[in-house]
């Protein structure tokens, strides 16, 4: 982690300085478009990660221990799957959550099942954007497509995770 | 005297926002259950226990916010249609999902670019796979939400787990609208 920070720095350096230079307006609109985004990480991405802090010692960790925990084997799977249906939250908020559930004892293939559940379906976006721009034909053949196949992502994982000794 | 009216005026709409309304009841309800609970000790706690992530959050964020919006600017409309228009068959969904990993930003990017290149042309499987590799793989959500919140463990199981799913759905959406073809009109959207 501590060598991809510097890394990261350095490619978004050059890159904004050679947007800079040979392409001034561009640059302009991509900070436009930074402050946009940053406003989030100013209001909201703390508050959301104070909350998860607060809420922490709040989750009743052996009742989601014994739902998604990592001895749930593949009934855990199928009920994250079912949580990452019914969570209609943005990622700012999303992933504080899991942090809450990792630290509560959730296994990895189960989160990993409910994370890819809730990033196919979250119903926030596909209500409320999706549908409106792609209409209904798309959204159905898009989860028609991608319902059958979401447990075995968790399946992979349960895996990757005992070949990976995590 | 500009730059500070300029300065308060945005610091002002990041308060006044329905979503950091939300998250601030969801704070201050869940601050105030945990000090009936378990006490101000829980409190400091709370605050005391995740001073790394914070040191993470603030180390990474700005520099992967400005890398979204400079790759946002600089991507070519033309060259990601030519990537992912109708006829680009097996390579299309691979290029479908290696681009959906790639492209940076939330919904209010992704949807206009799939509607541009589902008005140029391109077939249902590549934009539903890139719809979904977005989704699933989305590199920058994982850098900047996934790894200052929850490690990097995680994020590389799930990643490598899921990085099959994206062409498997392509695949599967080919199929089934070949024997469910889209409602006449639906190409006129």
């Amino acid at each position: 982690m501590i060598y991809i920070i510097p890394l990261i720095w350095l490619g978004t350096g050059a890159l904004a300085f050679h947007t800079w230079k040979y392409h001034p307006e561009k640059f302009q609109r991509a900070l436009q478009s930074f402050k946009r985004t940053a406003k989030i990480f100013l209001g909201v991405v703390p508050l959301a990660l104070i909350a998860a802090n607060f809420f922490t010692p709040l989750v009743p960790s052996e009742l989601v221990g014994r739902l998604i925990g990592e001895s749930a084997g593949l009934s855990g799977i199928l009920i994250a799957i079912l949580l990452g249906f019914c969570i209609p939250v943005p990622p700012p908020i999303f992933f504080p959550l899991i942090a809450v559930l990792l630290s509560a004892g959730a296994g990895f293939p189960q989160l990993t099942a409910l994370i890819a559940s809730w990033n196919i379906f979250a119903i926030h976006r596909t209500l409320g954007i999706e549908l409106p721009i792609m209409g209904r034909y798309f959204v159905t053949l898009r989860v028609l497509a991608s319902l059958g196949i979401l447990p075995l992502s968790g399946i992979a994982a349960e895996v990757l995770t005992k070949w990976l000794d995590f | 005297m500009y730059g500070v009216r300029s300065l308060v005026s945005y610091l002002k709409s990041i308060i006044l926002d329905r979503l950091f309304a939300v998250v601030a009841v969801v704070a201050i309800l869940s601050g105030a259950l945990l000090y009936e609970l378990k006490g101000p000790e829980a409190i400091w706690q709370a605050f005391v226990s995740n001073k790394s992530v914070f040191l993470l959050v603030v180390s990474l964020v700005p520099a992967a916010l400005m890398l979204s919006a400079l790759i946002e600017v600089l991507l070519s409309r033309d060259l990601v249609e030519k990537w992912l228009g109708v006829g680009s068959g097996f390579k299309g969904i691979m290029l479908a999902t290696f681009a959906g990993a790639f492209v940076p930003g939330g919904p209010f990017l992704c949807f206009p670019i799939v509607l541009a290149l589902y008005r140029a042309g391109a077939d249902w499987a590549p934009l539903i796979t890139f719809v979904s590799s977005w989704s699933i793989l989305s590199i920058m959500r994982i850098i900047v939400f996934e790894a200052p919140l929850i490690g990097f463990e995680l994020p590389i199981v799930r990643f490598l787990s899921c990085i099959w799913l994206p062409p498997i759905i392509g695949l599967t959406a080919r199929y089934i609208s070949r024997i469910w073809p889209p409602p006449a009109g639906e190409r006129d959207r």
